[in-house]
């Protein structure tokens, strides 16, 4: 695999191909194994840096620069945003089969990450809820991914998705809450 | 958004689209909302509310969800990216199998891969809290993946081994886990493995040197209750100074409960073997108490210790075989070349000990470590004061001596037993078959035989058999064909039949007609804990029951193993098997009139 390959499954995925995804993952995976021990070691103290940081920088070393024009890397840059989900979602899945297969018969729910406000976040309900969300208004879905995921800001969101400042704030501001109000049902 | 609203009163509408289409008004009607101050908010939800109270109520609870910063405002961190992609990675990787130079398990950075053992990989590594090298076995998944149950007798009997302090034993400092991930530390050890130091050649004395450090070792270890149950070279370290360094003691029997835990009732014991053999590797040391299935004690680490010990005096191994099933056999079965058949210049004393070592039956064997210590060192003595590296341990080699003639009444008590020694009666039964052999004749009279008989050709017999535990019962018939020519078939049973008997069941099979060659027909009846790949193999091959000429050494090697695990008696025309193992068994002998 070739950085030139990378970069071909990246416009894949880019254009609308699902299965370039599947390909793409265990070479990101690979490439953010090295960095995360980095991230861990280093800077775990840096609670600030969001997480699209890390998975771009993956993404930068992995693919060739010169092919990857300023439109790509704001392309990727985006897609980012679903890897991380797709990473953060399987593992608080795989933590709560896990926790499920330890504890004899009993469910445990209450698999959160605890965040640093203190607050829990079940990211596999919000996952669900992205993706009933996402069928009503794909678009607010896929801001809400750029922005929590991604770790965009609105005028980035903006950007990636050709949309105003005006109208992502607004997009964002009643995603955010139908979202929450569905994850308190 | 007018027009919205009429798109919603299209009667076709499916009703994925009619929600978004709600939704696009819900979400304006919320923004219109939240732009406005409290006051004329609530003004302007009660004329929402007017209009259609559903759409009301829902704006109303969005607005509710909707105030203050939210846990959703903090994005995902990289922390948690980080953290998520090492934990699936711990979880997802085969123990070993992407572990590369730089990753980090504990606190110790891996430098790079030293081999692979039936347990696991090892690697050398630096504990960056000690800033010292390690080597790190990181165990298989087939080990660490066990049952709790399993997993903790593993790591108790891990730690009690760790607890040895002896500088031929290399000395564990941690044993841990990462994320379900089994790891060992041990002591690094600069040197290569005896299996590789007997590759490439050693004077005897060298090689009898090393022999009498792992004995010392072996010795201090059963003295604290450990045996080592997996005593082979590629587990003896030898350093450049020439000291011995015995590693993974006690770590063997895990593997042992794998391979039986990976049986189930429908599991072909084939398989079994295969999968055992995966975690087991070479079976090549293995004490026939080992190769048929009971556990193993420091008896077995006798065993074992006598075929390194065969290894360095002929070259070559007691036991071997084209598959590992035939090694096993061998082990079991047959007994061992005499060592001064392959080199006449061994010792008369060395060959000796090695007989002791190799008895089949444990209760014949030498009876501990410290005898084939005192006795190595007689040896060593003996050849001859030019004896190199013996020199460094000169003063010690005195006092070895001394304890040689303090055996020596245990060394007597086994030495006089021959190295061919068939293995006799058993003492303690664990299990029994009865079996009788009935003919009819052919004026069609059925009468019970002794085993023993001749017969016409064109009678039939059959074998009425019972079993005082539930097992696995095989009878396999070998004589002449029709060009005089051996051949084994299985009996029974036949294809499609099973060959599980229930305890104290009594089990008849069908008639078995003789052919007219004449000669001598041999029948051999097996009785088995767990099904015989071997035989099972022969029955649902091509040939229904008859075994391939290239495997009839190999099952011949079988039957007699579990024949010489039995003890037998007769009682009139009915004949009792009684035995202790896995298998046992017995050969009756048909003559043709």
């Amino acid at each position: 695999m070739t950085p030139g390959d990378i970069t071909v499954l990246l416009r894949r995925w880019g254009a609308g191909d699902r299965a370039a995804l599947d390909e793409l993952t265990p070479l990101i995976y690979r490439e953010l194994r090295e960095q995360a021990r980095l991230f861990l070691r280093h800077e775990r103290a840096e609670h600030t840096l969001a997480s699209g940081a890390l998975v771009n920088e993956a993404f930068l070393r992995m693919v060739e620069q010169r092919q990857a024009g300023f439109h790509d890397r704001d392309h990727f840059f985006s897609i980012s945003s679903q890897i991380i989900r797709r990473i953060l979602v399987d593992h608080a899945r795989a933590k709560r089969r896990e926790k499920r297969g330890a504890g004899a018969g009993h469910v445990e729910i209450d698999e959160a990450i605890r965040d640093p406000a203190g607050r829990s976040r079940d990211l596999v309900a919000l996952d669900d809820a992205l993706k009933d969300l996402a069928k009503l208004d794909p678009v607010q879905s896929r801001a809400v991914e750029l922005r929590f995921f991604g770790g965009f800001s609105i005028e980035e969101t903006a950007q990636a998705l050709s949309l105003s400042t005006a109208t992502v704030n607004r997009y964002w501001v009643t995603a955010r809450a139908w979202l929450l109000r569905e994850l308190q049902k | 958004m007018a027009a919205r609203a009429n798109v919603l009163d299209f009667p076709r509408m499916n009703d994925e689209s009619k929600a978004a289409a709600r939704w696009d008004r819900v979400r304006d009607l919320l923004h219109t909302a939240l732009e406005l101050d409290p006051p004329r908010r609530s003004a302007y939800l009660d004329e929402v509310r007017a209009d259609d109270a559903a759409l009301g109520a829902e704006v109303e609870s969005l607005l509710a969800a909707s105030s203050g910063d939210t846990w959703l405002d903090t994005p995902a961190l990289a922390g948690d990216v980080a953290a998520a992609v090492l934990e699936e990675a711990m979880i997802d990787e085969p123990a070993g199998r992407e572990i590369e130079p730089g990753r980090v398990i504990g606190h110790y950075r891996i430098v790079e891969k030293l081999g692979q053992g039936g347990m696991g990989m090892v690697f050398r590594a630096v504990d960056e809290k000690l800033g010292r090298t390690v080597a790190l076995k990181v165990l298989t998944a087939d080990v660490s993946g066990a049952t709790a149950v399993e997993r903790q007798r593993f790591i108790r009997e891990a730690r009690s081994a760790s607890a040895l302090n002896h500088p031929n034993i290399v000395t564990i400092h941690e044993f841990d886990s990462e994320r379900g991930r089994d790891f060992i530390v041990m002591e690094y050890i600069e040197g290569r493995t005896l299996d590789k130091a007997l590759s490439g050649g050693l004077p005897l004395s060298t090689s009898l040197e090393y022999a009498r450090q792992i004995a010392i070792a072996v010795g201090k270890a059963h003295a604290a209750g450990i045996v080592h149950r997996d005593l082979k070279p590629g587990n003896v370290m030898v350093t450049k100074d020439g000291q011995v360094k015995v590693l993974d003691f006690g770590l063997a029997k895990q593997q042992h409960a794998e391979g039986r835990l990976a049986e189930s009732e429908e599991t072909q014991t084939t398989q079994a073997l295969t999968m055992a053999g995966t975690v087991l590797g070479t079976p090549a040391y293995m004490s026939p108490e080992q190769v048929l299935g009971q556990a193993p004690d420091e008896r077995s680490d006798i065993f074992s210790f006598g075929i390194i010990l065969y290894q360095i005096a002929c070259g070559q191994r007691p036991f071997t075989g084209a598959t590992r099933e035939a090694t096993m056999v061998r082990i079991a079965g047959q007994a061992h070349r005499p060592v001064r058949e392959l080199n006449a210049a061994a010792p008369p004393a060395l060959e000796s000990l090695i007989d002791g070592c190799l008895q089949k039956k444990r209760e014949d064997r030498l009876s501990s470590m410290s005898v084939a210590m005192a006795e190595l060192d007689s040896i060593l003595a003996g050849l001859g004061a030019d004896a190199g590296p013996r020199r460094r341990w000169g003063a010690f080699g005195m006092l070895a001596a001394g304890l040689a003639m303090a055996a020596a009444g245990g060394y007597f008590a086994w030495g006089h037993w021959p190295s061919t020694a068939p293995a006799a009666g058993i003492a303690e039964a664990s299990h029994s078959i009865r079996y009788s052999l009935e003919l009819q004749d052919a004026a069609g009279a059925v009468s019970a035989v002794p085993s023993t008989t001749v017969f016409r050709g064109g009678s039939k017999f059959r074998l009425r058999l019972a079993a005082l535990e539930s097992g696995f019962f095989y009878l396999v018939n070998e004589g002449p064909d029709a060009s005089g020519a051996n051949r084994l078939f299985v009996l029974s049973p036949r294809p499609g039949e099973s060959a599980a008997v229930s305890a104290q069941k009594e089990r008849l099979t069908g008639w078995v007609v003789f052919d007219q060659n004449p000669g001598v027909e041999q029948l051999w009846v097996v009785w088995s804990r767990q099904p015989v790949a071997l035989i099972e193999a022969a029955v649902q091959g091509a040939g229904k029951g008859l075994v391939d000429a290239g495997r009839a050494a190999e099952m011949r090697g079988l039957l007699e193993a579990a024949r010489s695990q039995a003890s037998v008696s007769r009682d009139g025309d009915e004949v009792l098997v009684k035995g202790s193992g896995e298998m046992s068994g017995d050969r009756i002998e048909l003559r043709h009139q």
